[in-house]
């Protein structure tokens, strides 16, 4: 049965089927083959593993960033950010960091930065003379940002797989980590655009300008600051706080500052449907994979034989990041993190590891993922948006991948940088 | 879609159908999710059966909304080698993909609506409907998926996608 999953997975993963299919697909065929359970279990398995209210933070996360751009306040973050260090050499490339920073704190998706506000300054930064596949390869890099600093909807399914950890502390644990890779990001742009001789300012504004788009900006600047103010209160859980944000977009939008046009409500609501659908589809279909992998103690196999290689903690963190980090070339973020979380979790109480460090290792390393060739979903998306082939955009976005690296380097190092802020809330978990 | 001929009109007819109803669907669960964190600090309670009706919506979001999503080109999957095959091979090849895509979907749908029935006498928790009712939305998405992809068979084969990504031109010129 365990060769039939096997096979039939990575074989449909090569000749080109939807990967959410392929693991419904794999899990039917070894059931059926295999005899042992009744069909029915594909559904019934398809079914509880989406039956999850914890889960519904994903579409709330989602409508919540729909809401904010169709209110005009993901523009204004944008021009925020641009007023703020577009005037500095590389300006418009400093300009792609920050707003995916900020955009990140409204979103949890690498995605929706990537064709959001990522894409449009890609769009600026062509007009303004850099070179394409350099405006391409950092709107990438930057996109990654997304599901680190918080909100994060792989946070979201991280906590759901691995009791370990919960959302409110894996959401603290990602702000430090987040904020460097923003703050490498600008180094690495500050130095190419130095050593290609980019200058393009933007037209600056002077401080008055600055504070009246810091007050344009400053609801969409407050709602990180109420999701996660919420949760740590104890107000709200993460679904409940999703909600309330995509409530506070409404009220901001329709009342506070008028944005949003009531018939363009409908249209949000569909959208973030259909992005809802296409992520879950993915968490529903790969339970019943990952629960063919559990009954056939296929994780357990591999936990033990990674486990056996080494006794030394630091040694086996450095075992499980290379690990990832390959499952990440050629497997999508998502799906990755559902199959690897049960069969890396065990070594976290086997080697005595900071459960928060072990999983945030393990997020911003598949959400580096997304940008390495041949399977980088963010790569698909620019490529698409921005018409520059995937071929060119990768070599462009190597540079970037490397400083990104780096910080994941520093990230396992330095179990601090996650753990700190954590800790300071009283979050170990 | 060439606009006037009957089929296309049954799929536009179709599509409009499908979008309105996971729109609805999106905001019935919203309201309900919001209006419980309201009542909960204001009045002292919460609806009992609120978490658990929003969380049959968002399963029957997910399996409705798959057909919509496969086109606008959102189900990620590896093109990477049967991009190396010729164009006319590799469209053969995507055709004989889909036809084995529809027949998995069939399977689904067919455990999928023995599943509902065989657990139809049970109740849920909260709500105390069958609980068919809620299973019902794996074969039902799966049947709906598999009309979209034959409506777009084509489009399918060579990677036409709809409206992804649309909008965000607007948004440029609402800023500079």
């Amino acid at each position: 049965m365990s060769a039939i999953l096997i096979i039939v997975f990575i074989l449909g993963l090569a000749i080109g089927i939807p990967v959410s299919v392929t693991m419904g697909l794999s899990g039917m065929v070894a059931v059926l083959v295999d005899g042992r359970f009744p069909g029915l279990v594909v559904p019934q398995y398809l079914f509880n593993g989406i039956s999850s209210f914890p889960l519904m933070a994903i579409p709330f996360f989602v409508l919540a960033a729909e809401i904010m751009t169709a209110a005009g306040m993901t523009a204004s973050l944008l021009r925020f950010a641009n007023d703020l260090v577009g005037h500095i050499r590389g300006g418009l490339g400093h300009v792609n960091v920050l707003v995916s920073m900020l955009f990140a704190g409204i979103s949890g998706s690498a995605l929706a930065d990537a064709a959001g506000p990522s894409a449009i300054v890609m769009r600026m930064m062509r007009r303004a003379g850099y070179d394409s596949s350099y405006a391409g390869a950092l709107s990438a890099a930057t996109a990654t940002i997304g599901p680190i600093i918080p909100p994060s909807i792989l946070m979201v399914v991280y906590a759901i797989s691995d009791s370990r950890v919960t959302v409110a502390g894996l959401f603290l644990a990602g702000v430090v980590p987040g904020i460097l890779l923003g703050l490498s990001l600008m180094a690495a742009n500050h130095w190419i655009s130095y050593r290609r001789g980019y200058l393009f300012r933007s037209s600056g504004t002077d401080f008055i300008g600055i504070i009246r788009s810091f007050w344009r900006a400053f609801p969409a600047l407050l709602l990180p600051f109420i999701i996660i103010g919420g949760i740590l209160g104890g107000i709200f859980t993460p679904t409940e706080a999703a909600a309330v944000a995509c409530a506070y977009g409404l009220m901001v939008g329709l009342i506070v500052k008028p944005g949003l046009r009531l018939a363009d409500i409908p249209k949000v609501f569909v959208r973030s449907g259909i992005v809802t659908a296409a992520v879950l589809l993915i968490v529903s279909m790969a339970s019943i994979f990952s629960w063919l992998l559990t009954i056939l103690q296929i994780p357990q196999t591999i936990a033990i034989a990674i486990g056996g290689m080494t006794s030394s903690p630091g040694v086996i963190i450095v075992l499980v990041a290379v690990f990832v980090l390959m499952c990440g070339l050629v497997i999508d973020t998502l799906p990755a993190l559902i199959i690897l979380v049960p069969i890396l979790g065990p070594l976290v109480d086997q080697f005595g590891l900071d459960p928060l460090h072990f999983a945030i290792m393990i997020v911003l390393n598949l959400t580096i993922g997304m940008i390495t060739p041949p399977v980088g979903p963010v790569l698909f998306v620019i490529s698409t948006v921005g018409r520059i082939r995937i071929e060119r955009l990768s070599r462009a976005v190597f540079p970037l991948l490397l400083v990104e690296l780096i910080i994941l380097g520093l990230v396992i190092a330095f179990p601090a940088l996650s753990t700190f802020v954590p800790r300071f809330f009283g979050f170990t978990h | 879609m060439n606009n006037g001929t009957i089929p296309a009109r049954i799929e536009k007819l179709f599509v409009a159908a499908n979008r309105i109803t996971i729109g609805f669907m999106m905001g019935v669960m919203f309201i309900l999710v919001f209006t419980n964190v309201v009542t909960r600090y204001i009045f002292g309670f919460s609806i009992a059966t609120g978490e658990e009706i929003s969380t049959f919506l968002m399963i029957w979001i997910t399996y409705l909304g798959a057909g919509l999503a496969l086109r606008e080109g959102r189900h990620a999957a590896i093109d990477l080698f049967q991009d190396l095959l010729p164009e006319r091979a590799r469209n053969a090849f995507r055709a004989a993909l889909g036809v084995l895509i529809l027949l998995f979907l069939a399977a689904l749908a067919y455990y999928g609506v023995r599943f509902a029935l065989f657990s139809w006498s049970q109740e849920t928790v909260a709500t105390q409907i069958p609980k068919g009712i809620p299973y019902l939305a794996v074969p039902v998405g799966a049947i709906i998926f598999g009309a979209h992809l034959l409506f777009i068979f084509r489009r399918w084969i060579h990677r036409e996608w709809e409206g992804q990504l649309s909008g965000d031109d607007e948004m440029e010129e609402d800023i500079f």
